[in-house]
């Protein structure tokens, strides 16, 4: 009974202390001000770990189709390139305002050590978007098979030159949404 | 009566949110194309062609936009100077074919 009424009580200090916390405006909520190292470590952890669960079941299709970059190349452009970058360019009002910073997707894996993701992680990623962050749910207003494009797009994207990206992203008056 | 009032009245305003409701769709990309450049094919001309892997799939969709570009090109001509216009053996493979025959000796 001691044991219970014990934790009762220390839980009740804990719920009012984080409530008075909340409440208080003490924390500092702008983009310009960067979390504590063990606060980023854990939002960080907790968001790629969040992400491995939800898209582990996800079936990959095959992404090295040169329709697919065709398709993807202007979405990513249009839609992803102001905060996610492209080549020759390193950084932008939106990549220097951001927090987290967006990933710069024109470097591979082995240089932007923030960016492990696999496709089925960067499909979730673009098609759900994450919670404050600025990354928006694309899927609401685009159907899977334009995010698997973009997909296929930002794996080759590292390798891409400025001539081939300006190409590939490029659109005529010939693009067309495919029927699905 | 007053039944049917009260309905008249539900019908005003949930008629014109069911027809705005209906604007919020999946959208074509055109919405948000920006007024982006003509890809610049014409540089291609400037690589080295021996280094092309043409089953990479990243110059096939270069080619491909290209052939893209170029066939709107030469519509935007009427087709004037195109030498195979007037005749009937001329299809569209044949016309791909010369493309990707330009595309490669522009090199």
């Amino acid at each position: 009974m001691q044991v219970f009424k014990s934790l009762l009580i220390t839980g009740l200090i804990v719920f009012v202390s984080a409530s008075a916390f909340i409440f208080s405006g003490w924390y500092p909520i702008g983009a310009d001000d960067q979390h504590t190292a063990v606060v980023y470590w854990a939002l960080e952890t907790l968001r790629e770990r969040s992400v491995e669960h939800a898209s582990k079941d996800l079936v990959v299709p095959a992404l090295n189709d040169s329709k697919l970059l065709l398709l993807g190349g202007p979405d990513y452009n249009e839609m992803c390139a102001g905060c996610h970058l492209k080549p020759g360019r390193s950084e932008s009002d939106m990549s220097l305002g951001l927090y987290p910073v967006p990933p710069d997707l024109t470097v591979s894996h082995g240089q932007h050590s923030e960016d492990h993701a696999g496709p089925a992680q960067r499909f979730w990623v673009i098609k759900h978007g994450i919670k404050a962050s600025g990354m928006p749910a694309w899927g609401l207003t685009h159907d899977d098979q334009r995010i698997w494009a973009m997909v296929a797009f930002i794996q080759k994207l590292p390798e891409l030159t400025p001539l081939q990206y300006q190409i590939l992203t490029a659109r005529t008056s010939g693009d067309t949404v495919h029927d699905h | 009566m007053k039944y049917c009032n009260d309905l008249k009245s539900q019908l005003i305003v949930l008629v014109p949110l069911l027809l705005v409701s209906m604007l919020v769709t999946a959208h074509d990309p055109k919405e948000h194309a920006k007024e982006t450049e003509a890809p610049q094919c014409e540089a291609l001309a400037s690589m080295d062609q021996s280094e092309i892997d043409e089953n990479d799939p990243v110059m096939q969709a270069v080619y491909a936009k290209c052939r893209q570009a170029m066939a709107e090109g030469h519509h935007g001509e009427g087709h004037a100077k195109d030498p195979n216009e007037n005749k009937s053996a001329h299809t569209e493979k044949d016309a791909h074919a010369h493309e990707d025959d330009d595309l490669r000796d522009r090199g």
